[in-house]
């Protein structure tokens, strides 16, 4: 049975890959950038799934950590021509390092305070950024920053084959997190997540998990910041907006938060959604702030688990066997807690 | 073993304990008895270093512990079952035992441990893979002692472990707490409203009356006394 399963798990598996590695030479160029930028918001939401979702904290600057991955690499490359993977990992230093000094004041805080004052250091960043033109070009970006150097006879400057570096780097960054989450360090977070006094009653120097947790996920939104900026070859800090920063958290929320896949179909939904909506752009914000309340009212655990709902639905229905040990355990409960 | 010196902690402004002086000895069971709000709960947290106090001490087997951050309270060996059963609702019975024993790097020793828990709790062992939010309350009882025991402290604080728990598991949970002290010879601090229950578990007894400690002694000698008799054991 379970060799059966892991058999048929394998296979998916399998057929996903290839899905996944056949998907920029069956579509077109548009589609494919659309492809593109969903994979790199995953990156991004999945690294703010990390402290939001697992650890609880909910972070409003990781839109301003985002930045500075994407700021580091651009300006390493082109002012100081360092090479593409190296201003890649020194950008997720940055971030990291920038993560880990927000973390040192706004973890101070908790609950709402602590989302206010990482709303505030998002906003400040962007700001620094606006006012550093010699740095950073200012309110006018950077422009033409170039391609990663061609592998393999991939050129990247070309979408269809810049895909793979995202492909690669959406993996990477979903299966570290779902490691992450299953050490030790990643349960505590769990712990604190679901109830921080408790976490301490148990032994957990929750402070220094909430840090780890914080500083990881700039890491990685930096990383998603650096190739980001290769990719659309310009940034300016309106990409950079408290706007975005509620999008992000959107994304999470309406596609599970806590979940390894939620954010994945968060990231897809809100993406594509616009691209539907073109010709009602203008309603882009209100329809977004619906879908909010729409989601927190009736799917609390977003797209994904509104799915497994539906799923163990069909499943109880098939099987109404199954479902006899669990309807036992209510009664016995009741019968015991009264 | 649990030395404390004219402790005094504070909300903000208001002063909740008064200058506790009190003792707790190796292998006792000593209860705390008092009304709400008379500062039991807090007590026991600044022992576990949750709330900071503000003047006095606290002395764990010769070791101030009154400015230790809680983790390393823990390492130290003081097990705290905080009140209102606690519980990860959506871990499972068998993740929350795992957390229970997160100071404990030894992942050998944790499989002996749980093993030892589901010989206690044979109920638990049913129930391993549900998710803790969904057992009853004298389960979740169970369960948020057996998260302490995974640690094997040698003190235990339990805050009120009969609250809210249908009386046939109060017994049940009383013989646990006499079976820890007597079997395996750990130290336990218990807080409790329910005074006769206490007093009939513990060697001594202190009364807590807004923050200060009103009578102290052996539990029997307390159990006879007037003034216990009707304020706390609810006698005519």
């Amino acid at each position: 049975m379970t060799k059966n399963l892991n058999a048929k798990k394998l296979s998916l598996i399998a057929l996903c890959a290839i899905i996944l590695l056949v998907i920029p030479i069956l579509l077109g160029d548009y589609h494919v950038h659309v492809i593109n930028q969903i994979g790199i918001f995953i990156i991004l939401v999945t690294s703010l799934n990390l402290i939001l979702g697992y650890t609880g904290q909910l972070s409003f600057a990781h839109i301003g950590l985002f930045a500075i991955g994407a700021y580091t690499s651009s300006i390493l490359m082109m002012t100081y021509n360092v090479p593409f993977l190296l201003s890649l990992l020194l950008s997720m230093v940055a971030s990291a390092f920038f993560g880990l000094l927000v973390g040192l004041i706004a973890l101070r805080f908790t609950t709402h305070f602590f989302a206010i004052v990482t709303l505030a250091f998002g906003e400040i960043i962007r700001l620094i950024i606006y006012n550093m033109p010699d740095l950073t070009g200012g309110p006018n970006g950077i422009y033409n920053i170039p391609f990663p150097p061609n592998v393999f006879g991939l050129d990247f400057s070309q979408r269809s084959h810049f895909y793979y570096i995202i492909l690669i780097g959406a993996v990477a960054t979903v299966l570290f997190v779902k490691y992450m989450i299953g050490t030790r360090t990643g349960k505590a977070m769990i712990a604190v997540r679901e109830n921080e006094t408790f976490a301490q009653f148990i032994g957990i120097n929750t402070w220094k998990v909430k840090m780890i947790s914080f500083t990881l996920s700039a890491a990685l939104a930096g990383f998603a910041g650096s190739i980001y900026a290769h990719y659309n070859s310009y940034i300016s800090p309106y990409s950079f907006t408290m706007m975005e920063s509620v999008t992000l958290l959107l994304m999470v929320i309406i596609g599970g938060v806590g979940t390894i896949f939620g954010p994945i179909l968060g990231a897809a939904f809100l993406i594509t959604l616009p691209e539907l909506l073109r010709d009602v752009n203008e309603w882009r914000l209100v329809i977004f702030g619906a879908l909010l309340v729409l989601t927190i009212m009736f799917m609390p655990k977003g797209l994904l688990g509104l799915f497994k709902s539906i799923q163990e639905k069909v499943k109880s229905s098939k099987k109404p066997v199954s479902n006899i040990d669990s309807g036992l355990g209510e009664e016995e409960r009741k019968s015991v807690g009264s | 073993m649990l030395n404390i010196q004219d402790l005094c902690v504070n909300y903000e402004k208001n002063q909740v304990i008064k200058g506790i002086s009190m003792e707790v000895k190796e292998g006792e069971i000593v209860t705390l008895i008092g009304a709400n709000g008379a500062g039991k709960t807090t007590l026991l947290r600044t022992i576990s270093g949750i709330k900071s106090s503000s003047s006095g001490s606290i002395e764990f087997m010769g070791n101030p512990i009154h400015k230790m951050p809680s983790h390393k309270i823990v390492d130290l060996g003081i097990g705290h079952i905080p009140e209102g059963r606690r519980v990860f609702p959506e871990m499972t019975v068998k993740e929350n035992l795992e957390m229970g024993a997160y100071r404990r790097k030894d992942s050998k020793e944790m499989k002996k441990e749980l093993d030892h828990i589901f010989e206690l709790f044979p109920r638990l062992k049913e129930r391993i893979s549900q998710r803790a939010g969904t057992l009853s309350g004298g389960e979740q009882q169970m369960l948020a002692i057996g998260r302490a025991i995974m640690l094997r402290p040698k003190v235990y604080l339990f805050d009120e472990p009969s609250l809210g728990i249908a009386p046939l598991v109060i017994a049940e949970i009383a013989q646990m707490i006499k079976r820890l002290n007597e079997e395996e010879g750990a130290t336990i601090l218990l807080v409790e409203q329910n005074a006769n229950l206490a007093l009939k578990l513990s060697h001594r007894a202190y009364i807590l009356e807004t923050g200060k400690i009103s009578l102290e002694g052996p539990s029997e000698e307390l159990a006879n006394d007037d003034r216990v008799q009707k304020i706390y054991l609810g006698y005519e």
